[in-house]
């Protein structure tokens, strides 16, 4: 029989919690590694790094442009289905830090579904976004898979001690369903976040570049242009990759699912 | 765990931005947050999460930080805060009455007895606001003041909370010793 409970007891009963999972340690410690090597680099750069600040920033917009050339010649050019998943990072909107995911049937004008994630103020606020493309009679004739350059950053495995994290498409532990009218929802999140596009297009298509005049106001966009079948979005947080988001689109089919944490705008 | 030397060396290497010494602090305090986070939460994936933002937070925060403090209750400290921000963004802290969902046996620390474990199942059972002060004060070390602070309470209200949750922890463990 075990005896009555005491405070010793209660004080000892700490002693039953779990250790931490080893891989989700060894995942957030690289993401914090990362992020301090950032800051370091930002406190060291000298005041009069005007002039370097502009080389940088000249220096990314080739490096965007040469990644163009390396996106237009790899296997995804001639493909019908685009699938990648990224790291992105979620701006701030009246002092939380959240994204909004929204999605929408086709619509009584004839536009096919769509989705975004979006974040942040203004014009810059879009991250990425699905448009399934016109539908068989008629409407609006765009469609394409797109991503803000800036706020994303491709997970490959060709960056030396990164796995590829996986993002699952499900709606597993998450609410929701077809929508009949658009309908967007918040949810507050940490600065970064795995996405997941995946998206299958009637006709081969491929990435590409669209620049900017203006970055600062309207970053450069990576654009997958086409007629989508269909279309997935999947959102997670990136060091417990728990689920956020799942949004699943046909042409004229919207489903949209949140966790519990989300709230609807 | 590292002795306040070792400290203060690791504090201001991690300032000079030496990676080996930012690593070795993650690695030497991760653990140290994530179990003052489970503590909060009993949820494995959401103290991964909280951990990670809380060490953010830590490293951060090290220009200002007193290197001649311990680091460890320090970090703990402010794991149990952003851990307390999530219940509370949940609404789980104000909703009252819903409590975690108690972890398997099987994701108990291997090593504890199996009073301890019984202990800590009826603990995760218990609702929010009565969980969250007794962890707070017998796993975590808080006194009933700090209890209070933090939470936002009075002393008395946490006091009283106290009390009423070993009783119901009491009466926990008898019906589940009775029904064994």
């Amino acid at each position: 029989m075990r005896p009555e409970l005491d405070q010793q007891m209660l004080r000892d009963s700490r002693r039953a919690r779990p250790e931490p999972d080893p891989a989700a340690m060894r995942r957030g410690i690289a993401q914090l590694l990362a992020i301090g090597e950032r800051a370091v680099r930002r406190r060291r750069m000298p005041l009069v790094a005007g002039v370097a600040l502009a080389l940088v920033l000249a220096l990314s917009l080739v490096a965007v442009a040469a990644e163009r050339v390396i996106e237009a010649q790899s296997a995804e050019a001639t493909t019908r289905v685009v699938d990648r998943t990224f790291v992105c990072t979620a701006g701030v909107i009246r002092g939380l830090r959240g994204i909004k995911i929204s999605a929408h049937p086709r619509n009584e004008w004839g536009d096919a579904s769509g989705a975004a994630m979006t974040s942040g103020q203004g014009a810059t606020s879009t991250i990425v976004g699905l448009e399934a493309g016109p539908v068989p009679s008629g409407g609006r004739p765009t469609g394409a898979a797109h991503y803000t350059h800036l706020k994303c950053r491709q997970v490959s495995m060709r960056i030396p001690g990164t796995t590829r994290p996986r993002v699952p498409l499900a709606r597993t532990g998450l609410q929701g369903g077809p929508l009949t009218f658009g309908e967007g929802h918040n949810c507050e999140v940490w600065p970064r976040i795995l996405v997941r596009i995946r998206a299958v297009f009637q006709r081969p298509t491929g990435w590409s570049l669209r620049p900017s005049q203006n970055p600062q106001a309207f970053p450069p966009v990576m654009r997958a242009p086409g007629t989508m079948r269909e279309a997935y979005l999947a959102v997670r947080t990136e060091a417990g990759s728990r689920p956020l988001a799942f949004v699943a689109l046909t042409q004229t089919q919207a489903r949209l699912f949140v966790a519990p944490r989300c709230w609807r705008s | 765990m590292a002795s306040r030397s070792d400290d203060a060396i690791l504090v201001r290497l991690v300032r000079r931005g030496d990676r080996r010494a930012t690593e070795r602090l993650a690695e030497t305090y991760w653990p140290v947050a994530w179990k003052a986070a489970f503590s909060v939460l009993f949820d494995r994936t959401l103290s991964d999460d909280v951990t990670q933002e809380a060490l953010d937070r830590v490293l951060r925060s090290l220009d200002t930080f007193d290197e001649t403090r311990p680091l460890g209750p320090w970090i703990s400290r402010i794991a149990v805060n952003r851990a307390l921000d999530e219940l509370r963004r949940d609404r789980r802290l104000v909703r009252g009455g819903e409590s975690a969902a108690a972890p398997e046996a099987q994701t108990w620390h291997e090593e504890a007895s199996e009073a301890e474990i019984a202990v800590a199942q009826a603990v995760a059972a218990l609702p929010p606001e009565k969980r969250v002060v007794l962890v707070l004060h017998y796993w975590l070390d808080y006194t009933v003041r700090e209890v209070a602070e933090v939470l936002g309470l009075p002393a008395g209200t946490v006091a009283a909370r106290l009390s009423r949750a070993r009783a119901e922890l009491r009466e926990a463990l008898k019906e589940a010793e009775n029904a064994a």
